[in-house]
């Protein structure tokens, strides 16, 4: 156990030390959630002037979509890495490893994220200081949103490993995380809260494990209730635990079938 | 402009080799765009317009879009190739050929979600009844121009790679950037973003300026069209070409089927 416990440490390491020596990714990356913020300032100024009726403000919509984009833009795409050691057939050596093959994946991946994740927060948040002139309404609430972001982005990594390891059946799984980023973005609230959705969508969305990843975080910019910070955290773990026993019951099918 | 003709087509065929893939490709890229456009009908059943901009345009401006991300995805999707063929130096290949380097590299890789893509710009063509009406060739003339401004910005970004080494972040994010602010109306942007979208970065002239002149076609806003069209052609060239100068040949040894 703790042998298993230093590996994945190691692990954690290699993702952290990769992202932080990476410097064009990290600054690429924070280019790009400027340029998204700074669509969505304005999308939502646009949308609150043609008449949209809500007691909050653009602000808060850009706090709201910032810390959505965080659990995002940390999160590394996973799907293509395991894609290709599993087409070239790389995987094989990785099986006969002293750790489970996901693992070698999941908690390099888990360190570049939290690297993204704090430099991201960071700027994004200095950005959005910039762009609204305030810190939002409840600032409690963000504070313990961006809490709660590396392990809304834990779970969304489990999903994309999962996603990964189909391409041992289906060859080319990046069509599947095409469909599940774009579900991630309506059924997760990315752009519009799910409380501005129509009521026949609300239900779809409480039911799928985006809104928990998303809007379940997000949302808490809206609000600075306790119970709503312990749901969202109750929330995340429990689709956290179904990810994860999705994932390990993939790759002991991929290793039995090999 | 045969031998051309003759590699899109072996690049359309190798893409096909993975039928399954292909088809997957294609059907889930379809899907992917429905479920992202599905946002503006959640925008638009809380306002009916957005700056002066209804549903029916943004279909009309997404249509555009569609058509010329998938033409320039079927056709011209080499452009992505650029940073690896410079950093591996298997540019040579390309060099040793008697034919237009450029030309080769952008039409050396076919991406079949292309057609997914225009499958969508078809449904929306229809759904906003741009096609009943009597514009139809000035629609594909813009399609076509869209096409042309896309692909040398892409061109413009990939070339980064001539002079950083390791760019294929911020190239990757500066393609994405452009796709993102394209596809929201002119008329949210505000202040210096208004400014970048309409000179530096001029990615209102993928589709939103096109609508604009599709239904009151000016004099002014036709010959900034044209104008930006053929500094960002001439721009293209011109950056490619000096970074070309400063390409170092590898000692790579391959054999190239295309």
């Amino acid at each position: 156990m703790i042998q298993n416990l230093s590996l994945i440490v190691e692990l954690i390491k290699i993702g952290i030390k990769r992202e932080i020596f990476n410097a064009s990714s990290l600054l690429s990356q924070t280019c790009f959630l400027f340029v998204l913020i700074l669509i969505f300032s304005h999308l939502w100024d646009a949308v609150l002037q043609s008449g949209l009726k809500t007691v909050y403000t653009s602000s808060d919509f850009v706090w709201y979509f910032f810390v959505n984009e965080l659990v995002l833009l940390s999160t590394p795409i996973v799907v293509k890495t395991i894609q290709e050691d599993i087409q070239t057939g790389d995987f094989e050596q990785k099986l006969i490893k002293p750790i489970f093959y996901p693992s070698f994946f999941f908690f390099q991946a888990f360190g570049t994220a939290l690297v993204r994740y704090v430099f991201l927060m960071v700027l994004g948040t200095l950005f959005c200081l910039l762009i609204n002139q305030a810190l939002p309404n409840n600032t409690l609430g963000f504070i313990s949103a961006l809490f709660l972001v590396p392990v809304s982005i834990g779970v969304y990594l489990c999903i994309l490993t999962c996603i990964g390891l189909l391409a041992y059946w289906i060859f080319d799984s990046t069509p599947i995380y095409w469909l599940i980023s774009k579900a991630t973005f309506i059924l997760g609230g990315l752009f519009i809260p799910i409380f501005l959705y129509p009521l026949w969508l609300k239900i779809p969305c409480y039911v799928a494990p985006f809104s928990a990843i998303l809007f379940g975080v997000s949302s808490l910019v809206f609000t600075d209730q306790l119970t709503k910070v312990v749901t969202s955290f109750g929330l995340l773990i429990f689709w956290g635990s179904v990810a994860f026993y999705c994932l390990r019951k993939l790759a002991l099918l991929l290793i039995q079938k090999r | 402009m045969k031998t051309y003709i003759a590699l899109i087509l072996a690049n359309l065929n190798s893409s096909m080799t993975h039928r399954t893939s292909f088809f997957l490709r294609v059907f889930m890229m379809f899907i992917n765009n429905i479920i992202f456009f599905s946002l503006w009908f959640l925008l638009y059943s809380n306002v009916e317009e957005i700056n002066g901009w209804n549903l029916k345009e943004v279909m009309m401006l997404y249509g555009i879009l569609y058509f010329s991300f998938g033409f320039n995805s079927l056709l011209f999707h080499g452009f992505t190739r650029i940073p690896e063929l410079v950093r591996t130096g298997a540019l040579d290949v390309y060099l040793l050929r008697p034919k237009n380097v450029l030309f080769q590299i952008i039409t050396s890789k076919c991406e079949p979600f292309g057609f997914g893509d225009i499958f969508t710009g078809i449904i929306h063509f229809l759904l906003s009844g741009v096609l009943i009406s009597n514009s139809n060739i000035l629609l594909f003339y813009f399609i076509l121009g869209g096409m042309l401004i896309e692909l040398s910005l892409s061109i413009i970004f990939f070339s980064i790679a001539f002079w950083i080494e390791h760019s294929d972040d911020i190239s990757s994010k500066l393609y994405e950037s452009m796709l993102s602010l394209s596809m929201y109306p002119d008329s949210i942007y505000k202040g210096v973003t208004k400014i970048i979208v309409f000179t530096i970065f001029p990615v209102v002239f993928l589709g939103a300026i096109p609508i604009r002149l599709l239904q009151e076609p000016t004099i002014l806003f036709l010959i900034w069209y044209h104008l930006v069209a053929i500094v960002l052609v001439s721009l293209a060239v011109t950056i490619f070409y000096r970074g070309l100068k400063r390409y170092e040949s590898g000692n790579l040894f391959s054999v190239f089927g295309n």
